[in-house]
Formats: structure tokens, C-alpha cells, sequence
């Protein structure tokens, strides 16, 4: 059985739309409301094709195809159709820009995307280069809008965290709403209102933090205009890089996509490669994650006190000022503190670093602090900052390395500045089974991966065993030694990265978590 | 902290403050500026004055950063952290015969005071404004009132010329009006464009340089622009310039200079400025 598209004999599969076959077969329709990821909906109306033998034209989005049925997608009299469709979708959508005599010469010379409140046209629009509206303008050769334009006025919507919304540029293509529906099944999204009124927005027009929304962010990243943005995550154009990686801010491991331009992490999306995350990644990682890791409070030197003050110093030094501090105490009184958030590869290389020195006190739980007072220690090397270390009357050196100077900073002897998860490479055991870690961006200034850090100490302390160049090498010494690492208990609604509380990091974060208090999960 | 008496949203992204703050209002001329501080940690935004009254003074904000963004979202009867002014040469003002004007986004509301300065000047004034769309266009009445001639553009059609204010004024070129003097305020772009199409008939072109600028008055060099060849600081020398001589592109390179940090600074919230990063930034504590 088949059907012919174009004059082109394709075979039948039962159950498919047209547009499914044409995409399928490379042939080109256009449309704004189909999304491979969202059941068929026939907002748009663009996808309009000849079916010969019925009246009319049909939606290619919504109708199944029938062995034997002869399509034309392409022809005059669909591109008189299409063009009048998608003047009327324009005559509502601020597009002076498409429109204008000197577009092209303007993006030329102007110094980037004015960062406007209100999108007013596409050099205002932070989507610009990702626009789906401006592609079709562009395939169709769109000059010129026969119809009167009409701006809605809508106010824009300014007052939730995260999100920047500015309807007046939203096309009803119900990606947004079906997303929410059907997608992450949250119910937020609805069409408010009905006839030339219609919009989209949350029930009764409730800000979004007062209804359940999970600020996963989906509906941003299937918006076809700027209607739905990322307040800190728009306004870099295109990005110049885009690398996926796994998050950690909990053991779920979800893999995401994120845009680097300036080396610097710019955006963050789902990994739409990645099959097994059926739905989004939480508000941590999508919306938290740079905002934190490029947070000018970051540590970047390593440093020694000297004088009652932390004095930046060069890696060297500060390695052997740590090879110095745990020479002149007994392993016994030495105790390690390992973080959750260190990859397999960096855990491995602590336990075997601690094991050669014949330290025996390595602590992963906040509740093992309280063997300090009664082992005695008197050396703590921490790689996260812990509360409350001045109670711990036994202590008399600590050795602080962590992403930001947060509790036990100020009591340091040494600072040892680690590299976020994004600026290393490695293996982490989630519930997920094992995903690997990519490096985004490189860390800020002189910030190292954990593992090289223990490396640089054993450097000027005459063990064996830590001359690894890259992280591949330790994985394969894991392997051969048969080390099985553990899946870390940190979930999906832990609130810190290391020893600092995201929300400090994060002012939005920060209005979350006050606004949903009462609730048992904050999202 | 000087407060807001009224605020005004004329058009989307544009917005008119009333500030008051009697010793500006005593001082202002048409063509000079203020810098006005948000907050503590927000950029210094020169801004046009657009007019005076008696101990307040007008001036169009138009939403294009961070720092405009905490701008925008102050009421009436809020308190603005710091202004400075009146900064810069006023406009020069002359008995030229006939005057012709270009005015697009805030340029619109700030070529009023200097329209009516000229009219009353004894020059005939044809006043050229451009918008992207008719809903963008504000202030058509105030102008016309004090322009003999008064013509409007948007770029999608929507109301008057399909256009720029450079279509128009071409036009006018060629239907054999004389003009003694042409004055442009906008975006460094429509004053460029403005420029280029004065320059082969050898009218006299002021425009009014928008750069980024730290002090207002002279000291860090933030505003420099070249014009004939010669550095000369916008806030102090300006912010009009012969428009036949400016190097625009060297203009529009360094207004671009610092796109990275204008767009992280919306990660991260209240941004620090450049001056103060010192204080802010973890290592140097």
C-alpha cells in the first residue's frame, strides 16, 4: 500500500499524519503549531495541502493518511493560501522589523538586540535568531501585510520569578498549553478566554507562582516567538557553543543542553536527544543553575593565611602548605570531609588519598561532625562548607575547598577553590545508572577539579598512584580495582550545592521557596 | 533622592518622568542631559532633558537594559537614587531660516523643547518623526504644534510614510526644498543614516550622541567619540556633534563594548557596576 506526495509514490504507515510522512521524506511543509514532542492540535492552519478528490484543503497536522491518497503539497494556489494565513497570524504579531526596507543594513550596523521591556519588532525580540515566525517570513519571502495591524496592548507579565512573558506577541499556537498538559501533565497553561480575546495564561490570571506551577520552563522552550522568555537566560543571540552534560544538583541525573557564549553558561534546556527524559529538568536545573555558577562570589585563587588573612597564593604554595599541615599531625587526628556533589572519579582518588596517608576518619554525612570532638581531630580537610565548625573545640586547622566561600570560610587555614560541575569531565552514578559529565566552561581563574587538586598535595607528599593527566585514566583504575561507586542521597528537592544554599545564590530561588513555604514540595 | 512627581507611560518601552529637582529646572537648557542613578549598584543613564518646570524636569526613558528595566519599574511618588545635571552644551539655537528636524524613539519627546526653541527663534521648522509602528508613535500633537511642516514615518506602513525619517527628508531634498540647518535625535543608527543623506547637499547636521558614560563630566573618558578626526568626550564637548564628521562606525563598535555584561547582568539581578566590581567581586574583599 502507498500514497503519492508531489508525484512521488511513499509507502502507507498506518496511523500517521500527513505531516508526519512528508517530514519523514524530507518534503517541506511549513508550520508554527505542530512539535514533534506535542499531540497534533491545527492551530496554525500554514500546514494546508491539496488532498485530490475532497473538497477543499485539508491540515496536514491533523489528518491521518489513507492508503492510496494523492497529495500536493506545494502549488499557486496553497501559496496564496498560505501567504493570506500567515498575514493574518502577522497583522496581530509586532513584526515592523520583517517588514521593514532596511532590516538588513540595520542588523549590520546596530550593536545587538536592544533588550527592550516591552517586544515591539525582532530587534527588540530576545528569540530573534531562534524565531519560528521569522523563518517562515523568510522562506515565504514575506514583505508586505495587505490586512490593517493590530497591537493587542496586553500588559506584559513581569512578576513571576524566572519567566518574562509579553503576550502580545503569542501567535495561539497552543504549544505552551498542550505542553503543560500533555507533556508535563501540570494543567497550568490554559486558553483564557475565548473568540478575539483569547490567551493564554494561568487560571483566573493568577501570577504563576501562586498556582502549581513547577517552573519547569517547557513552555519557553517550545514557544515558536519571544511571547515566552527566561529573564537570565535571553539577550545573548546565538550562542556560540552548545554542550550537554548531566546535572547534579541531585542524583536523578537528567541531562541538559546548555549554551555557552562568552564562556559562559548563557541558557539551559532539556537534552532533546536525550529520549528517557520524558519530561523537563526541575527549576534548579533549568532556571538556577548559571545564575549560580556564574556568580561573581565564586572562589578563584587558592589561599593561605598568613597574618589573620586569607592571601591569595599560587597552586604550588598552597599544595604545600596542606602537604605541611597533614605531615605534622598524626593521620589519627586528621579527618576528611568528602561532599556529595564530587564525582565518582574525585571520591575515588580522596578515599585512595586518605587510605595511602592511613587516615581512617572519612566522613560523607553531616552526622558523622560529631565523631570530631570525641576522635579528637584536630585537622579537618573539608570539601564542603560545613555549619558550626567553631563548636568543634578540638579543631585547630581546617582546610577549606570548596566552589564558594560560604560557613567555615573564615575559619581556613588554607582555601583550595574547586571547579563546578560544569567545568569538569567525569562519571557520576545516579538513579539513572551512570552518566558522564562534560566540560561546559572552563572554571573561573585559577579553580581546579577536585581530583587535580588531591593530585597537586600528593605532588609534595611522596605518594604513588596520583600522577593521572586526564579523568579517563582514573576510570579505568577504577575499573580494574573493581571500585563501585555509590549513588549519593542527595534528591531531587535537596536545596544546596555543596555547602551553599542555592537560594542565597539565586534571588528568585529565594522568592520560590518563601512563597511556597506551607506547601510540602516547593514545586 | 529626588522624587518622581509623575510618570508616564507614552508608548510601549517609553516612558516619561517628571523629577523634581529645582536646581536642574533653574539651570537646564534645550540639548543637555542628566545622569540618573536607580539604585546604589545601577549603571549612571545620561538622558536628554526634555523639558522644565518650575522646580521639575521631564525627561523620555526608553527600557533597553537592566538599569532603564529598574527605571521603568518605579511609580509615582518614588524616590530616584541619584541625578546629576544639568551635563553637556545645550543645543546651539540660531536664527537659520529653515530648520529641518529628525526625531525616532526618545528622540521624539526630547526634539519638543528644541523644536520650540527654534520656532521661537524666527526659523521655519519641518519636523520629521519615525517610529516602527503607529502604536510607537507619541507626542504628534505637541510637535506639530511648534513645526511648520510636520511628517510622520513607520517602518511596517501603519501610519504616515513607509519608512525612515531619512525617506522623507530625501524627498524633501529632491522636491527642491532648501534647508539651512538639519538636526537628528534618536538611535545612533537613524542618525547615521540621516547624516549620510544631508552630507552630499552640504547642509549643516547636529546630532546628539548617545554613548555609554560613567561620570557626565569629562573625567573617565567612557564617551569618547571621533569627530574629524579629533577625540572628543560626549558628555563634556557634545552631546551635539557635526554629524559629517562623526566616525560612526568606530561609534557603534564601542557602544557594543559591553554586551556581555549587559546581558549576565540579567542573570544574576542587580548588577554591579563596572566601578564598583572591586567592592563586589569575592576576591577582592
Amino acid at each position: 500500500m502507498s500514497l503519492v506526495i508531489n508525484g512521488k509514490k511513499i509507502p502507507y504507515q498506518e496511523g500517521k499524519t500527513i505531516l508526519d510522512i512528508a517530514r519523514e521524506n524530507d518534503i517541506y511543509i511549513p508550520t508554527l503549531c505542530a512539535h514533534e514532542r506535542l499531540p497534533s492540535f491545527g492551530a496554525c492552519r500554514l500546514c494546508m495541502v491539496k488532498v485530490h478528490g475532497s473538497a477543499g484543503f485539508m491540515n496536514s497536522c491533523t489528518t491521518q493518511v489513507k492508503p492510496g491518497m494523492v497529495i500536493t503539497t506545494d502549488s499557486l494556489e496553497i501559496k496564496k493560501l498560505r501567504r493570506a494565513i500567515f498575514e493574518l497570524i502577522l497583522s496581530e504579531h509586532p513584526s515592523s522589523c520583517m517588514m521593514c526596507s532596511q532590516a538588513e543594513h540595520c542588523d549590520k550596523f546596530n550593536s545587538g538586540i536592544m533588550k527592550a521591556g516591552v517586544i515591539t519588532g525582532c530587534n527588540t525580540c530576545p528569540n530573534k535568531e531562534m524565531c519560528e515566525v521569522r523563518k517562515i517570513s523568510e522562506d515565504l519571502n514575506f514583505k508586505n501585510i495587505r490586512f490593517p495591524l493590530f497591537y493587542k496592548n496586553i500588559p506584559i507579565e513581569r512578576n513571576d520569578p524566572f519567566f518574562d512573558r509579553d503576550y502580545n506577541l503569542c501567535i495561539h499556537c497552543g504549544r505552551c498549553v498542550r505542553v503543560c498538559q500533555d507533556v508535563e501533565g501540570a494543567n497550568i497553561l490554559v486558553f483564557t478566554k475565548r473568540g478575539h480575546s483569547t490567551k493564554v495564561g494561568t487560571s483566573f490570571e493568577k501570577p504563576h507562582i501562586e498556582t502549581d506551577c513547577k517552573f519547569c520552563g517547557q513552555c519557553i522552550d517550545v514557544c515558536p516567538t519571544g511571547a515566552l522568555s527566561a529573564r537570565g537566560q535571553k539577550w545573548y543571540e546565538d550562542c556560540e557553543q552548545q554542550v550537554s552534560t548531566t546535572c547534579m544538583l541531585c542524583n536523578k541525573g537528567c541531562q541538559f543542553q546548555l549554551d555557552v557564549k562568552w564562556d559562559r553558561i548563557v541558557a539551559i534546556r532539556p537534552d532533546p536527544e536525550y529520549k528517557t527524559l520524558e519530561t523537563g529538568i526541575c527549576v534548579k536545573g533549568r532556571f538556577c543553575l548559571p545564575v549560580m555558577l556564574n556568580n561573581m562570589d565564586r572562589l578563584r585563587f587558592p589561599r593561605i593565611l598568613r597574618n589573620f588573612k586569607l592571601y591569595p597564593t599560587n597552586w604550588d604554595d598552597a599544595a604545600m602548605y596542606v602537604a605541611e599541615i597533614l605531615e605534622s599531625y598524626p593521620p589519627s587526628k586528621i579527618a576528611i570531609y568528602l561532599t556529595q556533589f564530587l564525582t565518582d572519579e574525585a571520591e575515588y582518588l580522596f578515599k585512595k588519598f586518605a587510605d595511602q596517608l592511613e587516615i581512617t576518619n572519612v566522613y560523607t554525612k553531616p552526622e558523622d561532625l560529631s565523631k570530631i570532638t570525641k576522635n579528637g581531630i584536630k585537622v579537618l580537610y573539608t570539601t564542603e562548607g560545613l555549619p558550626d565548625l567553631d563548636k568543634y573545640k578540638t579543631l585547630e586547622k581546617i582546610i577549606f575547598q570548596e566552589v564558594f566561600p560560604t560557613n567555615g570560610f573564615d575559619k581556613a587555614e588554607v582555601i583550595l577553590p574547586a571547579a563546578a560541575f560544569t567545568e569538569e569531565s567525569g562519571t557520576i552514578t545516579t538513579t539513572r545508572g551512570l552518566m558522564h559529565l562534560h566540560k561546559v566552561v572552563k572554571a573561573p581563574d585559577l579553580a581546579l577539579e577536585d581530583w587535580k587538586i588531591v593530585q597537586k598535595i600528593t605532588q609534595y607528599l611522596d605518594l604513588s598512584g596520583f600522577k593521572h593527566l586526564e579523568v579517563s585514566e582514573i576510570k579505568h583504575e577504577m575499573d580494574r580495582v573493581k571500585y563501585i561507586p555509590e549513588i549519593h542521597p542527595v534528591d531531587e528537592y535537596y536545596l544546596k550545592y555543596r555547602g551553599t544554599k542555592i537560594a542565597d545564590k539565586v534571588p528568585d530561588f529565594a522568592i520560590l521557596l518563601q512563597a511556597r513555604q506551607g506547601r510540602e514540595k516547593p514545586w | 533622592m529626588y522624587e518622581i512627581v509623575d510618570k508616564i507611560e507614552e508608548v510601549p518601552n517609553i516612558y516619561r518622568l517628571v523629577i523634581r529637582e529645582p536646581y536642574i529646572a533653574e539651570k537646564a537648557k534645550p540639548g543637555q542631559f542628566v545622569i540618573i542613578m536607580p539604585d546604589e549598584v545601577g549603571e549612571r543613564v545620561p538622558l536628554s532633558i526634555a523639558d522644565v518646570g518650575k522646580d521639575t524636569f521631564t525627561v523620555f526613558v526608553v527600557e533597553l537594559g537592566i538599569s532603564t528595566a529598574k527605571i521603568a519599574a518605579l511609580k509615582k511618588g518614588d524616590k530616584i537614587y541619584s541625578v546629576a545635571g544639568p551635563l553637556g552644551m545645550p543645543a546651539t539655537i540660531e536664527k537659520y531660516g529653515t530648520v529641518v528636524l529628525g526625531g525616532g524613539c526618545y528622540g521624539i519627546g526630547v526634539l519638543y523643547p528644541i523644536a520650540k526653541a527654534l520656532k521661537a527663534a524666527g526659523n521655519k521648522v519641518i519636523t520629521i518623526i519615525e517610529a516602527r509602528s503607529s502604536y510607537l508613535l507619541y507626542f504628534k500633537e505637541e510637535l506639530k504644534k511648534v513645526s511648520d511642516e510636520f511628517y510622520v514615518t513607520t517602518s511596517d506602513g501603519s501610519e504616515g510614510t513607509n519608512g525612515h525619517v531619512q525617506v522623507v527628508l530625501d524627498k524633501l531634498i529632491k522636491d527642491d526644498y532648501h534647508f539651512d540647518h538639519a538636526k537628528f535625535i534618536g538611535c545612533t543608527y537613524m542618525m547615521m543614516n540621516c547624516s549620510h543623506i544631508t552630507s552630499p547637499y552640504r547642509i549643516p547636521t547636529t546630532v546628539s550622541l548617545n554613548t555609554i558614560m560613567l561620570d557626565g563630566t569629562g573625567m573617565c573618558g567612557c564617551c569618547r567619540v571621533s569627530v574629524g578626526g579629533v577625540t572628543k568626550f560626549a558628555c563634556v564637548d557634545g552631546p551635539e556633534f557635526d554629524g559629517h564628521q562623526v566616525d560612526w562606525d568606530e561609534l557603534m563598535k564601542r557602544k557594543s563594548a559591553y554586551l556581555e555584561e549587559e546581558m549576565m547582568s540579567y542573570q544574576t539581578g542587580p548588577h554591579v557596576c563596572k566601578a564598583l566590581l572591586d567592592q563586589y567581586c569575592g576576591e577582592c574583599k
